[in-house]
């Protein structure tokens, strides 16, 4: 009797204190072999072991010291003793308690496992019960005697039962217990399962169970030969040691993975809620601190999953209770049930709260977003007079619903899509059903989804990804900030993705006039819309050209200024000691520090900043003789040519395109810009967007209204633009003015 | 086959209605109006009219065989050797008549825009625009034409009617020049002004069959037709027959005439604008179709890489001629009175030969 606790006490003390290993320690042989070089660190004893490791191994000690506890039991049976036995059994249990105490896990499975077990096997057991004193806090219920003892009687009695371990990706393990016994017996051995690195393998556990364990681990198998991202993340889990790829059946193996694979206790966002669903099956819900609604959490989804009265008409002898819950508990407007982590974390990092149950191998994905969030505020950069005031924000949710409050209609299709592998960066790709190109949103999704970056901050970057041609120096893809002029891109049949976490969206594919076009167009009469559109052409052309023409002529072309005005530049110009074009270059980069300038330096400021510095350098700048009057001028009028230009990265590139007209203009007057241009025009020219050359309808000319430059009166405004290959390709009728028989849509 | 990729018949026509008239603005008028004096702008319709008869030939061999490039139809009907030789020679006149049009076009520019610039330097800078239009392909050619058409009308008509202060009804007569057959014989001689139709040929893969071919072909030959005879009526208007032989460039000089209150005068830079785009166009519409009939010569499927050399070749056959006078008075002569027979003499000979031969291509493919 002393010996076996002598024996045990031994054998419980590897788990708190060193011991030097039984076996004769290997001898230092220096490795012939390369392959055997990892043996160095193992001989000098500074081999480093992942954290994973080192908590795999703490939890096989435990599991060691357990195994030992039982074989005590079993030798202690042999020589049956009551008295010895009932005092060996206390002593036992004392020693087992304090292991558990020491136990990190603090799961309330075996508490309310037990207690559902309990519930069956309280009568007869009654008094045979000593109770032990249950830690509130640990929530682990320690083994009656009697159920030890019957363990123990049926290890005897089953001589050829196999002893399995499942561990948390689903594999078993060859020292884990299985007891082929009754189904009674089976569930009061599951009450041990509380370090939660145990799994008593069902004999009798469903087909559905024992697929999604094949599975986990096949996928264990073969994730190493997935490419890109997933085989990266593959090598995350296993260096943690734990894969899970579907929702087990087991709560504790649920949360043991997610605590692994959100790095919890070091990660501090990650909530796992752990409660009794109607006081009596475990379960938790998890969810990213700060990213949701914690009203819907504490006021529609716990209580009434705590309720037992929602579950008076609930039988509990069911597997899973997910349906039921889904159904007649959770009041939450959208639920939808996953079983894969790989669609589960993503949603969960997004703002979603999950519901894990445990004996159910799916888990209840609810919305539940509710993050800090900018309200609706007109658009900054796309300003109209008359129109809407309302722009996008960086909630995708609402972008969405902003652009369906305008498009009325079943035929607008939402997709989603994760783009980044490790950002889980979410992007909803929108599209006319019906009217948009079938190959070209075919396209734009192919373009998403082949995506393989591990960060993207917003659409500016996704735009730069999805581009024909990156380094031509025009958008091929145009963002809009106002939601009533991506409702008419998707009417055109364009595509649009709006991306979370920012106030644009993008339309593709386009042609130069969709970066000419503002929104404000649509809403005002033809002829003022038409005068607005030559107004802003002449200033796309004065700030392309009017700094490289003025170049030229000053120094080619002289014959082509008026006397008068010649004579006054030249008056104005005999103080200047730079040549013209370090003179214009001067001014023309002091004008883009002071805008680059006045947008940096914040609100009103940046503003005034600005107007006054233009003033002031300018006029110093004239005075002191560095610059001519005339130039002043002429950089400001092509300044202001480039504001006027609605579209900010078009007005970038004509910004950059005129310097090199400048420097043509220099080398050769009207005949390098000639060149410049033409240069500029083949490049341009040649450049598509998702397929759709850049300049129709003009080159290739193509069927259009007239809606380029000149804008006809609306009515006559019945095609879709022909470069889109539209499924529907009218948007009006034969007579869009019914009222008006003999003037109506235009028949072609 | 070589598809460059497809073009409509817009892009086509805007093609070749530049290429084509922009030779009325370099010498070409002045060296006809010494041959047929106040005649020189019905002259020009003569031509027209010559050279869309011996278009005719190019068409129905085209029609002959659908879909098939000049240099295939050689090869078809000559066999490959043969067939290779003749594609060449016409490679070979075509990037001598490019490389001849640019030097004409920068002797003309030193003159009246660039003086003190060497004309080497000219040309680099011209070459470049050549080889960027060339490396994005005939798509892009043909859509800069059709992009640029509209700003050369526009700058057309704005030099015409500017110019309408200094027409003199007058001018116009002797209204038969220096005689009536003398006008026909010249004008049918000079069909090789609008022999860059020919140049059809080659791009026919990128067309949409024989029928637009022939709908292109003749479109082209009367638009610029018609263009051309106008801006040679409205410059014997404003010049007296025996100036208008002596000037270089008769366009030029006439927008340089233009003065209007005061104010708007000397308008010759926005003339350089059409002179420029024009020039590009035709030169390079040449220099491609050069390109591509070396690259299909020597089975070469990727002709980016032979841009570059091919551009260097251009650039040093236009430095052969040793002045202005040169140029103008033995190469550019000799094109116009003699080009029409490498224009238009081989789709004949290939038409004859076909038929004799009893070659045809696939009808289906049309």
């Amino acid at each position: 009797m002393m010996g076996m606790v002598c024996l045990m006490l031994k054998r419980l003390k590897r788990l708190f204190i060193y011991t030097e290993p039984e076996h004769k320690s290997e001898e230092f042989r220096f490795p012939e072999d390369p392959s055997e070089s990892s043996k160095w660190g193992q001989f000098a004893g500074y081999e480093k072991k992942s954290r994973d490791e080192e908590k795999n191994n703490t939890n096989n000690d435990e599991e060691q010291a357990v195994s030992n506890i039982i074989n005590t039991i079993k030798k202690s049976s042999q020589s049956f003793d009551y008295k010895e036995y009932q005092a060996n059994q206390t002593n036992v249990y004392n020693k087992l308690s304090s292991i558990l105490k020491t136990s990190q896990e603090s799961s309330s499975y075996g508490e309310n496992q037990s207690e559902k077990n309990d519930k069956n096997n309280k009568q007869e057991n009654s008094d045979n019960y000593k109770s032990e004193p249950e830690d509130e806090n640990s929530s682990i219920r320690i083994l009656r005697p009697k159920r030890i003892e019957e363990l123990v009687k049926n290890k005897n009695i089953n001589k050829d039962s196999k002893i399995k371990r499942a561990d948390e990706d689903g594999r078993e393990h060859k020292n884990s217990v299985n007891i082929e016994n009754n189904k009674k017996e089976t569930e009061n051995i599951r009450t041990i399962d509380i370090t939660s690195d145990f799994k008593i393998c069902e004999s009798n556990e469903d087909n559905k169970d024992a697929k999604n364990s094949k599975n986990n681990k096949e996928d264990s198998n073969t994730g190493e030969k997935k490419n890109g991202g997933d085989a990266k993340n593959e090598t995350d889990k296993n260096k943690k040691g734990i894969k899970l790829k579907y929702v087990s059946k087991s709560l504790d193996e649920n949360i043991g993975f997610l605590e692994s694979f959100y790095n919890i206790p070091v990660n501090k966002d990650l909530i796992i809620k752990k409660f009794n669903i109607a006081k009596r099956i475990p379960a938790c819900l998890v969810y990213v601190d700060g990213m949701i609604d914690k009203l819907i959490v504490t006021q529609f989804a716990l209580p009434q999953l705590m309720d037992e009265h929602a579950f008076r008409h609930y039988d509990f002898e069911c597997d899973c209770p997910l349906d039921y819950i889904e159904k007649n508990v959770l009041t939450i407007h959208q639920m939808c049930r996953m079983n894969s982590y790989e669609e589960i974390n993503p949603q969960i990092v997004s703002g979603l709260a999950v519901l894990f149950i445990d004996g159910c191998d799916e888990c209840l994905v609810m919305e539940s977003r509710g993050f800090e969030r900018r309200g609706i505020a007109p658009p900054a950069t796309e300003t109209v007079i008359n129109g809407p005031q309302e722009g996008f924000t960086e909630t995708l949710r609402t972008n969405i619903t902003q652009v369906r409050r305008i498009v009325k209609s079943e035929n607008l299709i939402t997709e989603f899509e994760f783009i980044s592998k490790k950002n889980n960066f979410l992007c909803a790709i929108m599209y006319m059903e019906g009217i948009a190109n079938p190959r070209i949103v075919e396209e734009v999704k192919r373009r998403v989804k082949n995506l393989d970056v591990d960060y993207i901050s917003g659409s500016g970057m996704l735009e730069q990804l999805i581009e024909d041609k990156p380094y031509m120096i025009f958008p091929q893809i145009v963002s809009t900030e106002r939601p009533d002029r991506a409702a008419s891109f998707l009417m055109e049949g364009k595509v649009i993705i709006i991306c979370e976490g920012t106030p644009f969206a993008l339309a593709m594919p386009i042609v130069f006039f969709d970066l000419f076009h503002t929104s404000e167009e649509s809403n005002l009469r033809w002829q003022y819309a038409t005068f607005l559109r030559i107004i802003r052409l002449m200033g796309l052309l004065l700030a392309t050209f009017l700094p490289g023409m003025y170049t030229a002529l000053i120094l080619f072309h002289q014959e082509m200024i008026p006397t008068s005005l010649l004579s006054s530049i030249v008056a104005t110009r005999v103080n200047v000691p730079f040549p013209t074009l370090v003179e214009i270059l001067l001014m023309e980069f002091s004008f883009e520090l002071i805008r680059e300038g006045g947008i940096r330096v914040p609100g009103v400021t940046g503003n005034t900043l600005g107007i006054i510095g233009a003033l002031i350098l300018g006029q110093a700048a004239v005075e002191a003789g560095l610059v001519s009057p005339i130039l002043i001028i002429i950089v400001a009028v092509s300044g202001l040519g480039s504001f006027s230009i609605p579209n900010y990265s078009l007005s970038l590139a004509i910004r950059i395109i005129r310097i090199s007209f400048i420097i043509f203009g220099q080398i050769a007057g009207f005949f390098g810009i000639s060149v410049a241009f033409t240069i500029l025009c083949a490049f341009a020219l040649s450049m598509k967007s998702f397929g759709v050359p850049f300049f129709s309808p003009v080159a290739p000319a193509t069927r259009s209204n007239a809606d380029k430059v000149v804008r006809a009166p609306y009515y006559e405004h019945v095609w879709r633009p022909d470069w889109l290959n539209t499924q529907d390709e009218r948007r009006m009728g034969d007579k869009a003015r019914g009222w008006k028989p003999d003037i109506g849509g235009a028949q072609r | 086959m070589q598809k460059e990729g497809n073009f409509g018949y817009r892009e086509a026509i805007s093609m070749f209605v530049i290429a084509m008239t922009i030779k009325s603005f370099f010498s070409s008028p002045a060296a006809a109006s010494k041959l047929v004096g106040t005649a020189l702008w019905y002259m020009i319709l003569i031509s027209g009219l010559t050279a869309a008869f011996l278009f005719m030939f190019q068409y129905l061999l085209l029609k002959r065989f659908p879909n098939l490039s000049i240099m295939e139809i050689a090869d078809n009907v000559l066999g490959k050797f043969f067939g290779s030789v003749l594609s060449l020679l016409c490679c070979v006149f075509f990037i001598f008549t490019a490389s001849i049009d640019m030097r004409e076009f920068v002797e003309v520019m030193k003159i009246f825009v660039l003086p003190e610039s060497p004309p080497s330097f000219i040309m680099i800078i011209f070459s470049l625009s050549v080889v960027a239009l060339s490396f994005m392909g005939l798509e892009t050619i043909a859509r800069f034409s059709k992009f640029i058409v509209y700003v050369l009308g526009a700058g057309f008509l704005a030099v015409i009617l500017l110019s309408v202060s200094n027409f003199k009804i007058y001018r116009i007569f002797p209204i038969l020049g220096y005689g009536l057959d003398r006008t026909i014989f010249t004008g049918i001689v000079r069909s090789s002004f609008f022999g860059t139709i020919t140049v059809i040929g080659v791009f026919a893969a990128s067309l949409h069959g024989p029928r637009e071919i022939k709908r292109i072909g003749f479109s082209s030959i009367l638009i610029s037709g018609i263009v051309t005879s106008v801006s040679a009526l409205s410059f014997v208007l404003t010049f007296p027959y025996t100036t208008a032989q002596e000037l270089l460039s008769p366009m030029y000089a006439m927008a340089s005439m233009v003065d209007l209150g005061g104010f708007l005068q000397r308008v010759e830079p926005i003339f350089l604008f059409l002179w420029n785009f024009g020039t590009f166009v035709e030169v390079t519409v040449l220099f491609y179709a050069a390109v591509m009939i070396y690259c299909h010569v020597f089975r070469i499927s990727d002709k980016k890489p032979v841009i570059l050399p091919m551009a260097i070749l251009m650039y040093g056959m236009s430095l052969i001629p040793r002045s202005l006078n040169e140029v103008v008075n033995l190469w550019v002569h000799l094109l116009r009175q003699w080009g029409w027979i490498p224009y238009f003499l081989p789709s004949i000979f290939l038409l004859i030969v076909s038929k004799f031969r009893k070659k045809k291509g696939d009808i289906n493919n049309a």
